[in-house]
């Protein structure tokens, strides 16, 4: 009887209710008038509840997440970052006009900067975003420097794999094995770590075309990724080169 | 297409293990064979530094060219020495490395 009042009811009204969700209620109101979504006003959307505290906030974050292209993912976790940076400054600045010096500015890591794409890079938006996560652009400056590129004779390749917390969406690293020479390495298997997914494997190519070598991934390399099913992220000398698995 | 299968005295010599099998695609171009041991003592002349252990060397076809180089095993990320030799007269067209 329960149930058939309920129906009742809805087929009185001249249309289904729509039900959106929270992420949905944001999204729609960052669409501007020409039906692009400004990532900008998500960023504050996301931010102002997330600085209320609270765990929830967290998953509406990777609910708007799931609902973007990989470049709207990439523009949003820009301007995150850049209002987050905002942020920290006025408030740095208002301390410091009430205490003078004694308020100083943390003195927070320089964020690495990631070279551009090779110019025979293929253009894969997604993984290009999570290497410029600051987390992983970090790991990549650290193998970069690790696999001394600029010192022939003492070349070696190294990397990790990059894992993404099912919760949180945070990525971090997990190093491969140290047995790399100036131009192989073998990472064993993907790391099976509970609540984490392995969302890419980056490695550095330390030779130089100089030295006879080309840059981009290589057959193993692509042949790799295929195998493991995760895309591959590599730096080089001639710039980032990033691929699918196939 | 089927395959055939070789015996490369050769590459068995660079693995320092017993006679390897090499799968190559079955042609009617009997240099490729020729182009396989060339390839081979090519790179252990020219890249005196790189390890043909775990690896198999390969040869294919590419237009008027062969292309030899080494097949890494699966779980390895890498590269190796590539030698383009001509079909005509397997003389080199040119050699570079992957990584």
């Amino acid at each position: 009887m329960q149930v058939q009042g309920d129906i009742g009811i809805r087929s009185a009204t001249t249309s289904q209710p729509t039900t959106r969700s929270p992420a949905e209620a944001v999204i729609d109101q960052a669409t501007t008038a020409f039906g692009t979504i400004d990532t900008r006003m998500l960023a504050q959307a996301v931010l102002g509840p997330m600085l209320a505290g609270g765990p929830a906030n967290a998953s509406l974050l990777r609910d708007i997440g799931s609902q973007l292209s990989p470049v709207q993912q990439g523009n949003l976790q820009r301007d995150i970052t850049d209002t987050v940076e905002k942020l920290v400054e006025s408030i740095m600045k208002f301390f410091n006009g009430l205490f003078g010096s004694a308020a100083t500015t943390p003195t927070a890591p320089p964020a690495a900067t990631l070279p551009p794409a090779a110019s025979d890079s293929a253009q894969v938006p997604g993984l290009e975003s999570i290497a410029r996560d600051p987390v992983v652009a970090s790991a990549i400056e650290a193998s970069w420097n690790a696999s001394n590129p600029n010192t022939p004779g003492a070349k070696v390749e190294t990397g990790f794999w990059v894992v993404r917390d099912n919760a949180t969406g945070a990525l971090s690293v997990v190093q491969f094995p140290s047995n790399g020479t100036n131009d192989s390495l073998t990472p064993g298997a993907p790391p099976a770590i509970d609540g984490k997914t392995t969302v890419a494997f980056f490695h550095t190519h330390p030779n130089t075309s100089a030295e006879g070598y080309t840059s981009g991934p290589s057959s193993a390399d692509q042949r790799f990724a295929d195998a493991t099913g995760i895309p591959g992220i590599i730096r080089s000398h001639d710039g980032m080169y990033y691929f699918n698995n196939r | 297409m089927a395959a055939a299968v070789l015996l490369a005295s050769a590459a068995a010599s660079c693995s320092q293990s017993a006679p390897k099998e090499i799968t190559m695609a079955t042609t009617s171009d009997d240099t490729r064979d020729e182009a396989l041991q060339a390839g081979i003592k090519l790179v252990a002349e020219k890249f005196p530094d790189f390890s043909p252990a775990r690896k198999t060397p390969t040869v294919t076809e590419d237009g008027d060219t062969w292309v030899f180089t080494y097949e890494l095993p699966a779980d390895m990320l890498g590269g190796a020495p590539v030698v383009v030799l001509s079909k005509a007269d397997l003389s080199v067209v040119k050699t570079y490395r992957t990584q």
